[in-house]
């Protein structure tokens, strides 16, 4: 009776553990899924806007700009007051004059980080620069703005009023191109260099370019349609003007175009090299400027079938926004191209969601590749070049003069002709994430064509991340396809050998094979990446040939075998023949070994890299997909082998005795009834297997180069999602959008491990349902 | 005391002071008799005493055994089948054998059937569906399983395994079939359908078959052996074995006085 009673509290006792461990684990994967995906689902979260706040203006606004935590705003207005409001308050924090202006009106400003460019309506210009100190005074935060007057443009020499201008400039040097109103377009440079003698020396220049671009307009453009075309864009432009100031480009008062040509928009890159110019018949037209005395038009190029109302550089001044009367926005940047005579070409890389009216604005992001463009109609877009998305739209309802992103690309501000200046906050951190641009291929700038790339970190400031995950999908493809064409059949074969036909006294080889499962595989990487990589890279032309001379000694050990007098049973038994290849295997090798420099300077001419380039196109790395393949099969060969072994050894000896006593030979047995009867284990075997190299990290991590590139060449290396992970963790900062694809990769491995798991656990019940009657 | 050889008409094996050791244990003693073609011998004994080694020893099945070790000899149709230049799948083919335990493949019950057919190289499928008719007939489960040739074996009952099994080897068309208590595990009807398939299968093929079943041995065999302790205590013509026993311990046991 007690004994009954003990038993039961005893079963029940055992019930509630197993049910609570097993929903433990459950739990622990749910959870482990959950929290890898709160990391991810950021990346895949719209763009929002957090506040909006609007503020009044008092006049026509040139430009503007804030400082790095949106608490500082500085409104630029065209009579040269710069006010500092506060964006808490709205209260007026300090007002500056801009000295030297004596009147004339500001109609054209350049911006570019701290360093604005003033240009007047009598032809002068100005250089200030704007900036934002921090100081702390116990818990809070006081940004005292700070206004820099610079030198003033040699601007007295210009007759005629200003229209447009661009500029950029640095510690040595300052370019600056302006549209006058007289139609001339004027390119100011001055450099400051040091002379022989070590005296500073300034040299500036100032050279009128009209004819560049004029003479190309009247050849090829004013033959075919250009005065409609041209007047079709004053006509609107006409329209547009009514107060429209914009921070990159604006336009002053119209004046009859006494050049026969007009010119809407400019633009200089950072590197005070090329010059664009856009016109009212949609062409850019690409100036060098490299030669200050000597500028050369590179090419003009038809970029909009309607007037080009504007352009914009992005962050790295490489990509240029061109913004269009009829509303369309692209971007273009120089692609290599050896049809052109200079071995580029501009070619528009990336369309974004149009406008329904001109655009007259573009504002770079100071972070990524992301920009704004405002449009006649009041709309504004917040766009993803790389990504080619329109983050978020806003309407002011008016007509904006006046565009600017915060430093940290987390606010918007826009003036509107109704006097109002918007601020939007905006929650936007991830714009460059999209599923195309983790899994299709995209046009970055600097590359030919739209390519699948992995390159998270660069060595500058404005290095734009590439984060394709299918290189690194294909690595983990690439690797896990190698190691298993490697580890299957010798898993396998190894197996069924041991299994079925190895002498009992042999089989303490299996326990063994167990022991290399065990092997930190950290020590394998270390070992394939430090002594086998180099080892094959000697012994090359010797491996290549050595699958040969082993399969020959093995055929010469069978024929020898066959006709070696009969062997007294004193020594031989059944399942030992593996002892007598061995010696013809090591022979095979050390052959091959000895006769490889001979294969190397007859078939493959001196040296294999060599060969292997010219007549195969391949390149030969160090550490490579054969290194991965084999050191990894050193970690799956044994998972596979063991729970093959198990398998096959668990084929019920009646069914091999029912074979055999039907006349099959040893091998027919093995083939058409262990091998089918094994298979649900040896199928668990290749999938554990699988699961292994696919989620196999510091093998591929030391034993491949980590380059993250897309060929199958079995001589080159790859880099894999896990080992992928690894190297970039450290340097992925918290919460980034690396960190977060990071994450994804991750989640990724974790689905596939899990998807694959569970199909090969219900094939292998299938399976096991076939057979579970035995 | 020395006994007296039994002499079989047409003998087609023959069995020469054969001895058989499962390592030092000693299974069979001495055995020496003859088998007659195209008859049906059965070796009755109780249990342990050698039967299915024997058995076993006309196959070589015992190959697959570690550390038997065999001494005399057994030829059949005149050829030592324990020579070196014996191939030992040609002789399984041969010979042919059922074993106690119903072990069909987990195969559908053609794949069963045609096995051996198969192994041998014919690949048309026309004569395998004939082959496969034709053994499933003769093992009389012709009936039962035409409609479901393509079901899986191990689906079937205990019984009709056996005779999957039974079809199987005869589908081989071996010249001798090896029945290790083929019944065992078969309802009374069953087994008087294999009964009149083995008296059927005597006219072209030499049946050797071991039962614990008495009634078995003297209704369908023509020669019986009966053994004891790895010893053939007595063979003889099955009538004389069941009516007139020469030695004390076959009629202790036929009459079920033995133990
Ligand atoms: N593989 C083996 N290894 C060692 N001893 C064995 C082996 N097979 C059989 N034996 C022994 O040989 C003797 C004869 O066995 P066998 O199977 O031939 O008996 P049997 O007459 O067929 O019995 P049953 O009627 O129960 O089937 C038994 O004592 C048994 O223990
Ligand atoms: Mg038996």
């Amino acid at each position: 009776m007690k004994s009954l009673k003990r038993r039961r509290y005893a079963d029940r006792a055992a019930h509630w553990v197993i049910t609570l461990g097993g929903t433990a684990t459950v739990l622990v994967i749910l959870a482990l899924f959950i929290f890898i995906f709160l990391e991810v689902y950021p990346l895949l979260q719209d763009a929002r806007i957090t506040k909006e706040t609007t503020h009044s203006v008092h006049g026509k606004v040139i430009s503007m700009g804030v400082d790095d935590h949106q608490e500082v705003a500085y409104i630029i207005y065209n009579n040269g007051v710069i006010e500092f409001i506060s964006l808490k308050s709205g209260a007026l924090l300090k007002k500056h004059h801009v000295s030297g202006l004596d009147g004339s009106v500001i109609t054209s400003a350049d911006k570019d980080h701290d360093r604005l460019v003033l240009a007047t309506n009598d032809g002068k210009v100005f250089t200030i620069s704007i900036s934002f100190s921090e100081s702390f005074a116990g818990d809070s935060r006081a940004v005292t703005p700070e206004v820099l007057e610079e030198k003033k443009v040699k601007a007295s020499k210009l007759k005629a009023g200003i229209l447009n201008v661009t500029s950029r400039g640095d510690d040595s040097t300052d370019v600056t191109a302006v549209y006058t109103n007289d139609g001339h377009l004027i390119l100011i440079a001055s450099e400051t260099g040091k002379t022989p003698l070590d005296n500073e020396e300034k040299k500036e220049f100032q050279k009128d370019i009209t004819g560049l671009f004029v003479a190309h307009s009247i050849n090829q453009n004013t033959a075919s349609v250009p005065y409609l075309l041209q007047t079709e864009g004053i006509e609107r432009r006409e329209k547009a003007k009514a107060g429209m100031q914009t921070a990159d480009n604006s336009s002053g008062d119209l004046t009859e175009q006494r050049t026969g040509t007009e010119i809407t928009s400019l633009a200089l890159d950072l590197f005070m090299e090329n010059l664009y110019i856009g016109t009212p018949s949609g062409d850019v037209f690409h100036i060098d400027v490299r030669d200050r005395e000597n500028p050369y038009l590179v090419e003009k190029v038809k970029v909009s079938e309607s007037a080009v109302t504007a352009l914009g550089f992005l962050l790295g001044d490489v990509s240029l926004v061109v913004g269009d009367a009829s509303g369309g926005v692209n971007v273009w940047m120089q692609v290599r191209d050896d049809r052109s005579s200079w071995g580029w070409a501009l070619k528009k890389v990336h369309i974004l969601r149009s406008h329904k009216a001109p655009v007259i604005a573009v504002a770079p992001s100071m972070r990524d590749k992301g920009f704004l463009t405002a449009a006649t109609d009041g709309t504004i877009y917040l766009n993803h070049a790389t990504s080619e998305q329109t983050l978020l739209r806003f309407k002011t309802g008016y007509t904006p003069v006046a565009l600017a992103f915060s430093p940290k690309a987390n606010g918007i501000f826009v003036a509107d002709t109704n006097n109002r200046l918007f601020q939007w906050r905006i929650f936007n951190p991830h714009p460059e994430i999209t599923v195309k641009t983790l899994f299709g291929r995209v046009w970055y700038e600097g590359y030919e064509k739209p390519e699948f790339v992995w390159q998270s970190t660069g060595g500058t400031d404005d290095f734009e991340p590439k984060l394709s995950l299918v290189p690194l999908i294909f690595g983990t493809i690439k690797g896990t396809l190698y190691t298993l064409v490697i580890a299957v059949p010798i898993g396998i074969f190894a197996a069924l050998y041991t299994s079925q036909f190895l002498h009992n006294s042999l089989k303490i080889i299996k326990p063994v094979i167990e022991i290399m499962a065990a092997l930190p595989s950290v020590i394998l990487g270390f070992l394939a990446g430090l002594w086998l990589a180099p080892l094959m890279e000697r012994m090359f032309p010797a491996i290549i040939i050595m699958p040969f001379f082993i399969t020959l000694s093995i055929g010469i050990a069978l024929v020898v075998w066959k006709y070696l007098p009969v062997i007294g049973k004193g020594w031989y038994r059944h399942g030992t023949e593996v002892l007598v290849l061995i010696p013809f295997i090591i022979g095979a090798i050390v052959v091959s070994i000895q006769l490889g420099g001979v294969f190397e300077t007859n078939i493959l001419r001196g040296d294999y890299r060599e060969w292997f380039s010219r007549v195969l196109g391949l390149k030969y790395d160090q550490r490579n997909a054969v290194v991965v393949g084999i050191a990894m099969g050193f970690a799956v060969i044994p998972l596979i082998f063991t729970i093959s072994e198990d398998a096959m050894s668990n084929v019920p000896k009646s069914l091999i005795s029912a074979s055999l006593a039907l006349g099959a030979t040893p091998w027919q047995t093995a083939v058409r009834v262990i091998l089918p009867t094994a298979s649900p284990g040896i199928f668990s075997a290749i999938m554990i297997g699988f699961g292994r190299a696919v989620g196999e990290t510091m093998i591929v991590l030391m034993a491949t180069g980590n380059t993250p590139i897309m060929e199958w060449n079995l001589f080159n290396g790859f880099r894999a999602l896990s080992a992928n992970i690894a190297v970039e963790i450290p340097e992925a900062p918290f919460g980034g959008t690396l960190y977060r694809v990071l994450f994804l990769a991750s989640l990724l491995l974790f689905v596939t491990t899990f998807i694959v798991n569970t199909l090969a656990e219900t094939v292998r019940r299938r399976m096991r349902l076939k057979y579970n009657k035995l | 005391m020395e006994k007296v050889r039994t002499t079989v008409p047409e003998p087609i094996v023959n069995i020469i002071d054969l001895f058989l050791y499962y390592g030092k244990v000693e299974a069979l003693k001495k055995i020496a008799l003859d088998i007659s073609r195209k008859n049906i011998t059965s070796f009755i004994g109780p249990s342990g005493c050698g039967k299915s080694t024997l058995i076993r020893c006309l196959n070589r099945m015992n190959d697959l055994i570690e550390n038997v070790t065999i001494e005399g000899c057994i030829r059949i149709d005149d050829q030592d089948i324990y020579s070196p230049a014996v191939d030992v799948t040609e002789l399984r083919r041969r010979v042919g054998m059922v074993f106690q335990k119903p072990n069909p493949f987990p195969k559908t019950i053609y794949e069963n059937v045609i096995y051996g057919p198969r192994l041998m190289g014919i690949r048309k499928k026309g004569i395998l569906d004939e082959i496969c008719e034709k053994a499933l007939k003769k093992a009389a489960l012709w009936d039962d399983v035409k409609d479901r040739l393509h079901a899986n074996a191990l689906d079937l009952s205990g019984g009709q395994q056996q005779r999957i099994c039974i079809a199987r080897a005869i589908a081989m068309e071996p010249e001798i079939i090896l029945l290790d208590e083929p019944c065992s595990a078969l309802d009374p009807i069953a087994t008087a359908k294999i009964e009149d398939m083995l008296c059927d299968l005597k006219k072209d093929y030499t049946v050797i078959i071991v039962t614990h079943n008495m009634q078995q041995a003297a209704r369908i065999s023509d020669y019986t052996g009966f053994f004891m302790m790895g010893e053939l205590v007595e063979y003889s013509v099955t009538s004389e074995i069941f009516t007139n026993p020469r030695e004390k311990q076959t009629e202790d046991y036929i009459t079920g006085r033995f133990g």
